[in-house]
């Protein structure tokens, strides 16, 4: 009797010990987030009010249900000393991390940070910064665009072609910092003129420039004076709204532009104003969370390149051209109903604690799985 | 002056056993003193002696630590100068009243711009016509009062503040030694005022160092020292020895000005020669003269006479139009404060707060700016070559301060000027161009410097005074020139019998 | 009694300065001690802290520039261009400490001989030296150090700031001896003081003004030289905000803008540190940031008030 007893009690545990191995559950803090310390990272800002900032905000705050993390936000910082100095303070403050939303110190934040015993995350899309420290243990890498050609060039191209495919033939350009020289617009520019092009569609105007001054409002005034049908932009079309109406162009302008999603575009979408726009995704700033903390926990290898170099994670952007999408975006990232576009669940498939065979692959495959569809498949799991 | 006088029983104003402490300073130790209904009442004491600030509780500046006042029978208690000049007493003020910048009507009517708004807009040409009516009223009628402020001089501008004054319907007026600040134009002007409100059954409190002015305006007259009242006087009872005494609390032993009357050789050599000067401002014209060794050679005139200007031009702070000013020994021509004192002048200007002292610096500071040569060490300044350099002047004026470290705008009119001296002396300097050097300062501190002046010439320098005050010219100097528009008008030997009568003749 | 409390307050600001130190140790659990802290508000201070300690000669004489951040970004940025072109330090610090003592010198002739106000003139100079560095800059944004010819050696951390004592530790020296122990410092006072008596008390006012901007230019010229080695990176907008930080520290370090005998030597460096342990305390403690701001702006109206305590003279009659 005894014996058979003892027998089902072996079996017994040995049952539950290999059902609960089989789900590997990290050890947890007290309040049952992951990892048992908190992890103290700094975010490098330089916008304080920038929609983008407080989207990723609202999203740390979602993570931070299951992830045992702080943040020391940064004021707007607008100059490398500045943001040396608020890396120092993260270090004194007992920061195991930075992320570098920001960054105007290029190589050299990476390194301060590294020299203060901090990892580094971000910038892997910009070569001054990636190659001269590629090979420093404490930088963790980033994200960079998953698409052949530049993201860039890539947005600007969306956009034009949504305007196309929405039937414009006469377009105004908002060409923003283009006869500045600055890079990015250059691109974006480019990438609108080759799809207007192709389309057969013409520009009648052209407005550069920034928002806010004087001389933009006047362009605005002589634009909508012309016959277009379409307004395509290298930045957000929405300080158009207000003139269109003015005007009486308000439906007879198909607008396409850089957008960040949000409810109002939602109602102009379906409004027929809005047929195209091209935004990030807030939520992608989120692998920091899962690229520190597995660096942290001892992951941080995994994550690299065969070769040792940080990993550069590739991720792709919405291109939106019909309200639907628009609203179940704009639905992801408000956080209602908890779905993201980025789950928790979806984070710890990549996070060596939870998955220890995952690999630096597997994240750029969830990084770029990003149209509606394919995001409503995973979460469907 | 009219001498209209009933001696009335009630008192227009009075205090009563008034105490005002500073800290561990006694500025006034139980004065009880009345002052009556057309009466000009004078104010004499030492600087420290507590007269300006007994007005200034009376005018509502400041608030008495003990004891109460009373006007027109009722207890009085103004909190500001704005609520006492509501109720009926006003004070022209010793330093400057007037606010720079803004134009005479202006200042007239400062505060009460309301009174020219005509729907929401100020008339000016209301107000200019009002402030000509004005100062017609107080017997001015010279001045544009469009004007900005600042194009008049500092004699004329005291005048506007008493135009201001005078605006307001007062029972008493108290002058607080506005008369050193006057020409003789306006002091005359301010004895009309005063008599006309004497007339009235109004009544004046009148502060001033002239002993002959108050002996002569004043119908009764109160002295003060170390902050009591130590005796009421009536017009008949006035006498100079009398007051002096009662003023410093001892005899005046010795002599006051100097004693002795030997006079300059001819032969003694020049040290400065002054050929053909018009200086920038026109006020002197053509002026030639020489200074000669070792003498004190006086300057005197009426205001505008250029004397002042003669002055800078010797120091090399006046640029010249025509001719030039040579320092003898070196064959110089004197064009820079800098150069004349590398040749050995020094100058105390005659005013005192905005050009002779940096007012907001302590002691040792405005002591060392004109001697930072003395306290070199190679290329280095020592502190204890700076403190010894400056503390030998303390101690040799008898500056009265808590510590050197002390700002100079604390220290009291004599005291102020003990250190302006304290900077010239400290560098014994040759020659000593000295401008209005006693001017509002007490009788004790002008004896002292009178002796210091007198030893400074007998160590051989030469002293150039120049002085409004004619009993010091007098008393002081070996030679005296009387300017008068610009232009030498007189020239006088030293001598018993030389009175202010001979000297006045040459001004006027 | 009134001189006590003279005294007194000229050490208010020091006891400004080490109540923060206080309060945001405590806030921070000791964190703003901590070695890397420490290490950390040298180098956030060292910039501000030389061009203010030059500036109190500026300022001291009565003298209000407005172009101290355009000075320092133009030395800056033609003293990384110098290292890129010959990949040597030493040529860079040449570069920089040599034109900002040429515009000292331009700025003290033109306050010693133009009439116009040189709170005018300098407003003036600083636009257009920001856009002459926007120009020479072309269509670069910055200047990056590590195109240079020969990589410039790279210090760690602890590196950088034992070279920011160094430099910090010799410029206050130099200050120190020059203002207290040299006839210059006198002179500035006075000068600043009362520009009428000073020149009858025979200052040289021309050579004062003068020597003082140069003092000055040095102190703007080690700034521009520290910030290159450690930021690598120089842009037109570098330092651009260094003219207000400059004023904010005078300020806070008890010396008042328009000069004059209350100028002191500490006052730049107390104001200085006071205000980086003041933001670095707030960063450390991690708020919000609108509650860093809030916290901020009362720290300051606080400072501001005690500050005009010590201004209000009243001349009572004597």
């Amino acid at each position: 009797m005894k014996k058979t007893l003892s027998l089902l009690l072996l079996i017994s545990l040995l049952l539950g010990f290999a059902l609960g191995t089989a789900q590997a559950e990290p050890a947890l803090s007290e309040d049952g987030r992951f990892p048992v310390e908190t992890v103290k990272i700094g975010f490098v800002n330089y916008d304080t009010s920038a929609e983008q900032v407080l989207a990723i905000q609202s999203y740390f705050e979602y993570l931070q249900t299951a992830f045992n993390f702080e943040v020391i936000w940064s004021e707007a910082l607008n100059s490398a000393a500045a943001e040396f100095a608020f890396i120092e303070q993260c270090a004194a403050a007992g920061c195991k991390a930075i992320i570098g939303y920001y960054n105007e110190g290029k190589s050299e934040s990476v390194k301060l940070a590294a020299d203060l015993g901090m990892y580094y995350f971000g910038g892997a899309v910009n070569a001054d910064i990636y190659e001269p420290e590629k090979n420093n243990p404490f930088y963790v890498g980033g994200y960079i665009s998953g698409a052949e050609q530049d993201e860039n060039y890539l947005a600007g191209y969306a956009v034009g072609k949504a305007l196309v495919d929405a039937g414009s033939k006469k377009v105004i350009v908002m060409s923003g910092g283009k006869d500045f020289g600055v890079e990015f617009f250059v691109k974006r520019y480019n990438g609108i003129m080759d799809a207007l092009n192709e389309g057969g569609a013409e520009v009648v105007y052209e407005v550069p420039g920034w928002p806010g001054t004087e001389a933009f409002a006047a362009h605005q005034t002589a634009a909508l004076q012309t016959e277009a049908d379409g307004l395509a932009g290298t930045l957000t079309c929405m300080m158009w709204l207000q003139p269109m109406q003015n005007a009486g162009k308000m439906g007879q302008i198909k607008v396409a532009g850089i957008e960040t999603v949000s409810e109002g575009l939602v109602g102009l979408m379906q409004g027929g104003i809005y047929v195209g726009a091209f935004s990030e995704i807030p939520d992608m700033f989120g692998l920091s969370i899962p690229m520190i903390l597995n660096a942290v926990t001892g992951y941080g290898e995994q994550q690299r390149n065969p070769d040792g170099s940080a990993g550069r994670v590739k991720v792709l952007n919405w291109v939106i051209t019909n309200p639907e999408d628009m609203a179940y975006f704009a639905k992801l990232l408000s956080g209602e109903g908890d779905e993201r576009v980025f789950s928790i669940e979806d984070l710890k498939t990549v996070m060596g604690a939870y998955n220890p065979d995952f690999t630096l692959d597997d994240m750029s495959t969830l990084y770029s799985a990003v149209t509606a569809d394919e995001i409503r498949a995973r979460h469907a799991q | 002056m009219a001498d209209t006088r009933k001696a009335p029983a009630e008192p227009l104003v009075s205090v009563l056993d008034l105490d005002k402490h500073f800290g561990p300073t006694i500025a006034l130790d139980g004065v009880t003193l009345s002052f009556y209904p057309g009466k000009i009442t004078g104010l004499i004491g030492e600087n420290g002696s507590g007269k300006s600030t007994l007005t200034s509780i009376i005018a509502g500046m400041q608030q008495p630590t003990a004891g109460s006042m009373a006007f027109k029978g009722q207890p009085y208690k103004p909190a500001t100068m704005i609520e006492a000049g509501r109720q009926g007493i006003g004070m022209i003020v010793q330093e400057q009243g007037y606010v720079p910048g803004i134009t005479i009507a202006q200042n007239i009517f400062l505060g009460e711009e309301g009174l020219f708004r005509k729907m929401g807009v100020i008339s000016k040409k209301a107000m200019v016509r009002a402030a000509k009516e004005a100062l017609l009223s107080i017997g001015i009628d010279d001045i544009d009062p469009a004007l900005y402020i600042d194009q008049l001089n500092l004699q004329d501008r005291k005048l506007i503040e008493i135009a201001r004054i005078m605006r307001m319907d007062l029972d008493v007026l108290i002058v607080d030694e506005t008369t050193t600040a006057l020409s003789q134009k306006g002091r005359t002007l301010l004895y009309g005022i005063m008599d006309s409100l004497r007339g009235k059954g109004k009544a004046v409190i009148f502060i001033s160092h002239d002993l002959d002015e108050l002996m002569q305006v004043c119908d009764a007259m109160a002295v003060l020292r170390d902050g009591r009242l130590i005796a009421e006087l009536d017009k008949a009872d006035f006498s100079e020895d009398t007051i002096k005494r009662l003023m410093v609390g001892r005899e005046l032993s010795g002599h006051y000005y100097r004693d002795d009357y030997e006079t300059q050789e001819n032969t003694t050599p020049t040290v400065l020669e002054v050929h053909q000067a018009t200086s920038a401002t026109g006020l002197l014209m053509n002026f030639s003269m020489d200074v000669k060794k070792g003498e004190i050679l006086g300057i005197g005139g009426l205001s505008h006479c250029g004397m002042h200007e003669l002055g800078k031009v010797l120091f090399g702070e006046e640029p010249l139009l025509t001719g030039s000013v040579t320092h003898t020994a070196s064959g110089q021509s004197i064009v820079s404060a800098r150069q004349a004192m590398d040749l050995g002048l020094g100058y105390v200007s005659k005013d005192r707060d905005q050009e002779a002292l940096v007012l907001s610096a302590s002691i040792q500071d405005n002591i060392m700016s004109a001697g930072l040569d003395r306290v070199k060490a190679g290329p280095f300044i020592l502190p204890g070559k700076v403190q010894a350099y400056v503390n030998k002047q303390i101690n040799n004026l008898s500056i009265k301060c808590a510590s050197p470290k002390q700002n100079v705008q604390y220290l009291s009119g004599g005291n102020k000027q003990k250190v302006v001296f304290g900077k010239w002396v400290g560098r014994d300097c040759d020659i000593l161009v000295l401008d209005c050097p006693t001017r509002g300062v007490d009788i004790g501190v002008k004896a002292a410097m009178y002796q210091l002046i007198e030893d400074i010439k007998n160590q051989g320098k030469t002293i150039v005074m120049i002085s409004e005050e004619l009993p010091e010219l007098i008393g002081m100097c070996d030679r005296i020139l009387i300017l008068k528009d610009g232009r030498l008008n007189g020239e006088f030997e030293r001598s018993r019998d030389l009175d202010e009568l001979k000297l006045i003749e040459r001004m006027i | 009694m009134k001189n006590r409390w003279e005294t007194i307050k000229n050490y208010f600001p020091l006891l400004g300065l080490l109540i923060l130190v206080v309060f945001f140790s405590i806030a921070t659990g000791g964190a703003l001690l901590s070695p890397i802290s420490l290490q950390s508000l040298l180098n956030q201070v060292i910039a501000t802290a030389l061009v203010a300690l030059g500036s109190v000669f500026v300022f001291g004489s009565g003298n209000f520039d407005m172009s101290l951040g355009a000075c320092l970004s133009l030395s800056a940025v033609l003293g990384g261009m110098a290292d890129i072109a010959t990949g040597s330090l030493i040529v860079a610090f040449l570069v920089c400490i040599g034109l900002s003592l040429l515009l000292g010198l331009l700025k003290g002739l033109f306050a010693s001989f133009v009439d116009v106000p040189l709170f005018i003139v300098t407003i003036v100079l600083g636009s257009l030296l920001s856009a002459f560095t926007l120009f020479i800059l072309g269509d670069a944004s910055a200047v990056h150090l590590k195109d240079a010819l020969q990589p410039l050696p790279s210090f760690s951390f602890s590196q950088m700031s034992v070279i920011n004592l160094v430099v910090l530790l010799s410029y206050f020296s130099l200050c120190l001896v020059l203002f207290l122990f040299m006839p210059i410092g006198r002179q500035v006072k006075i000068l600043g003081g009362n520009a009428v008596t000073a020149r009858q008390s025979g200052i040289p006012i021309k050579k004062v003004k003068v020597g003082a901007f140069l003092i000055g230019a040095l102190g703007i010229g080690l700034a521009a030289f520290v910030i290159l080695v450690r930021v690598r990176n120089i842009g037109a907008s570098t330092a651009s905000s260094m003219g207000t930080d400059v004023m904010i520290a005078l300020v806070l370090g008890g010396m008042p803008l328009s000069g004059g005998p209350r100028s002191r030597i500490s006052a730049g460096l107390v104001g200085a540190t006071s205000i980086t342990v003041l933001n670095a305390g707030l960063t450390m403690m991690g708020l919000n940031i609108a509650v860093i701001q809030i916290f901020r702006a009362v720290v300051f109206l606080v400072v501001v008030y005690v500050a005009s305590m010590t201004y209000r003279t009243r001349l009572l009659p004597r």
